[in-house]
């Protein structure tokens, strides 16, 4: 078998009272070597489908396999995170006072490498995500998109089997951002390396192979991006404003903007999408 | 990466290593003055050779001790031993000096042997006094001048030195003169006993023999009497409780230091623990940190210290009376103190960063 990721009934339920179901039942599938996106609004479960997928929580019904281990029989977390998954942050996460290559270093330390294999190491990642240069600055001194690097570079350092980003364009302008998407996309085609990004951003996803799509825990779609602006309007579908114009309302609010005359076409083109 | 972390808060972190520093001093100091103390105290109780040394039992001050002359006569007549001498000691204020050691001694005894004479002679009339080469400098007085002892007028016959401060910052009135002028007839404060030669085996059998037929008299050998003089007692009591307050002071400043650096770092721990970090590198990591506060607090209360010991022996006002004695003993416990606190406050905060949820602690602002 070559799933990398599989989930069952995947369920997470937050808080005592008031129940958050954050993810419903999820099954979802990931091949070795994929690059996709989890997209969907705040709230719709995304970044909670990624941390169970990285073991930083537990489901509360439902089993997570990743890389052939089923995690709720895996007895070291921490040992499980260190060699099997990277991970990437939305805040790059970077700890200050450490420069880059040693920000590299830092997952290393978690096993057995010497110093000299870890820093040369280090460099060789730097590297390849286009930072040789800056291996000896202070995250302080590089800008969003180079901290971004660093981060995926130490995301590497144990040479997970997959790597899990968590809205890593999320404090990004969007040249920066493409910057870190390419990064990404080199290490799958070059390396096969698994790639897994959760975001809200359509564009973001859109430059990955597969889009899967949550809202409200569940999976409502799960496809190969193709049409570059269909995700758009699909997107636009599901909006507030996307839902009452596919049921032929124009809202309160915008009412005389001249959408009324429009409305038919949109409920065509939507019902569409 | 420890060094680092601590040198991220430079105040925070010098404030609290300036807290160790300090109490780790005192009790530097403290010891110090205790070890100083016991050294001098031995010095005058083995100084004229003698083997044995014998107190008044059961006492709270040295300076009260007073054993009868009978007790002595008794003693010398043993056959184990060589001979016995009294010694009668007093403290009182003495023109600028609030404490001047007056020792009354036989003035041809065997105990006062080794008090060399530097200058003038040696005692030959009831009005006479000796004094000792570090009084005779801060008074500034010399032979054929005059000391006054309690209103009474004594001529100095002559300076001596034996090499203990405490008898070089004091004075040697003929024994019958003190025992007068401190109205303590036929009593003195100590007996110094020299053991024969060939009864050199059989000190433990003496003191035992003595404080059988004697009751009320604590006899020791005169090179373990310091460490049993309640005075000594007394003062490493308070240097133990001082010690301990200190300690108490400085693992709480320490822990809160940790505390705040941790709960200011919890998104860093958060992300050290997504990365793989077990929870005992987390706990490794923090106390190395608290570890490397109070050792550097520690190094420096050690220096600190040591020039309190030095302020003190070179104060004028406490030449002689207080003389520290700073050794590997002082330090060592200096270092351990600081260690230990390191330990101690750090300990509490390391568990709670241990304790920390890795997706809430990244979910932290």
């Amino acid at each position: 078998m070559d799933w990398i990721v599989e989930t069952r009934d995947l369920t997470k339920v937050y808080g005592d009272g008031a129940e958050v179901r954050a993810l419903d039942g999820v099954n979802l599938t990931v091949r070795e070597g994929e690059f996709l996106a989890v997209m969907g609004p705040s709230g719709s479960g995304k970044s909670t489908l990624l941390n169970l997928l990285g073991a930083l929580d537990r489901p509360t019904s439902g089993e997570v396999y990743v890389a052939g281990e089923r995690l709720a029989e895996v007895r070291n977390l921490d040992r499980f995170r260190s060699r099997t998954v990277g991970f990437v942050f939305q805040m790059h996460n970077l700890i200050p006072t450490l420069t880059a290559r040693e920000n590299v270093e830092v997952p290393m330390q978690a096993g057995p490498i010497p110093r000299r294999a870890r820093r040369e190491r280090s460099e060789a990642l730097l590297a390849q995500v286009g930072l040789a240069e800056r291996a000896d600055y202070l995250p302080a001194k590089l800008s969003g998109g180079e901290r971004q690097r660093v981060a995926i570079a130490r995301a590497l350092a144990n040479q997970p089997r997959l790597l899990l980003a968590d809205e890593p364009t999320g404090n990004l302008d969007s040249a920066s951002g493409a910057e870190v998407m390419t990064v990404f996309r080199q290490l799958n085609q070059q390396q096969g390396m698994t790639v897994i990004v959760v975001t809200h951003d359509p564009a973001v996803a859109r430059s990955t192979d597969r889009i899967v799509a949550l809202r409200d825990g569940r999976i409502v779609r799960d496809e190969l991006s193709e049409n570059p602006y269909l995700e758009d309007l699909r997107e636009f579908r599901l909006s507030a404003l996307g839902q009452a114009l596919l049921k032929g309302r124009v809202p309160e609010a915008i009412q005389g903007m001249g959408l009324e005359s429009l409305l038919p076409a949109m409920q065509s083109v939507l019902s569409r999408v | 990466m420890v060094l680092k972390n601590l040198w991220r808060r430079k105040g925070r972190t010098l404030l609290t290593l300036a807290g160790i520093a300090i109490g780790v001093a005192v009790v530097v100091a403290l010891l110090a003055l205790a070890d100083g103390m016991t050294a001098q105290i031995t010095g005058m109780a083995a100084g004229g050779g003698a083997d044995l040394t014998l107190m008044q039992d059961g006492i709270a001050d040295m300076s009260f001790s007073a054993l009868g002359e009978e007790v002595g006569e008794a003693i010398a007549a043993m056959p184990e031993v060589e001979w016995v001498s009294g010694l009668l000691f007093n403290v009182l204020p003495v023109e600028q000096r609030p404490l001047f050691l007056v020792m009354g001694m036989e003035p041809q005894g065997a105990g006062i042997q080794h008090f060399r004479i530097v200058e003038g002679r040696s005692l030959q009339g009831d009005d006479e006094v000796l004094l000792g080469r570090m009084a005779a400098g801060f008074f500034d007085k010399g032979p054929d001048d005059e000391l006054i002892l309690q209103g009474q007028r004594y001529r100095i016959a002559g300076v001596y030195e034996t090499g203990v401060a405490y008898e070089d910052a004091g004075a040697v009135l003929p024994l019958a003169e003190a025992q007068r002028l401190f109205k303590k007839r036929d009593q003195v404060s100590l007996y110094q006993v020299k053991v024969r030669l060939e009864a050199i085996g059989e000190v433990d059998a003496l003191i035992e023999k003595i404080q059988e037929r004697f009751p009320d008299v604590a006899a020791y050998r005169s090179s373990e009497f310091a460490q049993n003089a309640p005075d000594i007692k007394n003062l490493q009591t308070i240097a133990g409780a001082v010690s301990l307050i200190g300690l108490l002071a400085g693992a709480l400043g320490t822990m809160n230091t940790m505390l705040m650096s941790v709960l200011e770092r919890t998104r860093e721990i958060g992300t050290l623990r997504a990365l793989g970090w077990q929870k005992r590198q987390v706990l490794g990591l923090i106390l190395q940190e608290s570890l490397a506060l109070s050792l550097a607090g520690g190094l420096v209360g050690c220096l600190l210290g040591a020039g309190l010991v030095a302020l003190i022996n070179l104060s004028p006002a406490l030449k002689g009376a207080f003389v520290g004695r700073l050794g590997p003993p002082a330090f060592a416990t200096g270092l351990i103190v600081a260690l230990v606190l390191g330990a101690l406050g750090g300990l509490y905060p390391a568990w709670r960063a241990t304790r920390l949820q890795p997706i809430e602690a990244l979910r932290y602002e």
